[in-house]
């Protein structure tokens, strides 16, 4: 495996730093190294920044968004449920409580949602 | 059915976000429409979980219930666990043994605490015992929203009225949203 191979390189190389001369072994260890720290560190680079966290001031922090969870107790014939879909047609009209993530609004190329959509 | 531009449906199927729905109904007269609504929203890619004749309660195990077959036009809104509920005894039935299921801890094991977990309760009375239940079991952990459609005609079947105002004062306190709520029906 070149990991491992490239670790042995880099720890025999390092003491031996100063005295040794450069040659091309050394300079394309140095190099591979390089491009391999580089590509660890961009796997570890968040673009999402308000992915990282999200913060509900009554939970605490949790490093990810978790589900939208409706439970209708009492649920009849799930008229409640055409309410909280919006249904044009439902029996009566209630604005229910969603989440900030959870708005039409914010669908689109670099929004919340679409994040939410590359983790399904 | 037709979805509207902007609904939370045409939201929940265009991105297939997901959004978990549970319903619950203790009356068996709505089975086959749970049924019926669970494989509507099925094909729309929206995932509803159905506990027909199924009550809300403290514990876990069967409790009896008590059909309403008077008014039909409402639904049977009278159909509850209380077997003294005037159109329970208009009804003249002697009640049915269903599965219970303690709500309090039942959102504790199928809910997490970064979940946005909203619940409607329209329990025809049995909210009185359940919000206090709901303290003891310190749900706001996981509850977010709690609307309450309350039923103080029922405060005649010994409801502690006191005690279940404590218990809601004391969810707001912790952060749980309990805004007015009431069904046209």
């Amino acid at each position: 495996m070149p990991i491992p191979w490239i670790c042995v390189r880099i720890f025999t190389f390092i003491p031996f730093a100063p005295v040794m001369a450069l040659n091309k072994s050394n300079i394309i260890s140095i190099v591979f190294f390089a491009v391999s720290a580089l590509l660890l560190l961009a796997t570890f680079y968040n673009h999402k920044p308000f992915r990282d966290h999200f913060q509900d001031p009554k939970k605490g922090v949790y490093p990810h968004k978790g589900r939208y969870i409706f439970v209708d107790l009492g649920a009849n014939r799930a008229d409640s449920l055409e309410v909280f879909l919006g249904h044009e047609n439902s029996k009566f009209v209630f604005d229910f409580p969603k989440p900030d993530w959870a708005t039409h609004e914010e669908a689109g190329e670099d929004c919340t949602l679409c994040l939410l959509r590359e983790d399904l | 059915m037709p979805v509207e531009r902007g609904s939370l449906t045409e939201l929940f199927t265009d991105l297939s976000l997901s959004v978990e729905i549970f319903l619950f109904e203790a009356n068996p007269t709505f089975n086959t429409a749970l049924v019926e609504a669970k494989e509507r929203y099925d094909e729309k890619g929206i995932k509803v979980n159905i506990y027909p004749s199924t009550v809300a309660d403290l514990k876990d195990g069967t409790r009896t219930f008590y059909l309403d077959n008077v008014n039909s036009g409402n639904d049977f809104w009278g159909s509850s666990t209380h077997a003294n509920h005037p159109d329970v005894v208009k009804s003249h039935t002697n009640g049915t043994e269903l599965t219970a299921i303690n709500v309090a801890r039942w959102l504790l094991m199928n809910t997490l605490p970064r979940d946005f977990v909203v619940v409607k309760m329209d329990i025809e009375g049995s909210e009185y015992e359940i919000i206090p239940h709901m303290v003891e079991m310190k749900i706001w952990t996981v509850l977010d929203h709690l609307l309450v459609e309350w039923h103080p005609s029922t405060l005649s079947e010994g409801y502690d009225v006191e005690q279940v105002n404590a218990a809601s004062e004391i969810l707001e306190a912790r952060g749980v949203n309990m805004p007015k709520y009431d069904s046209a029906a």
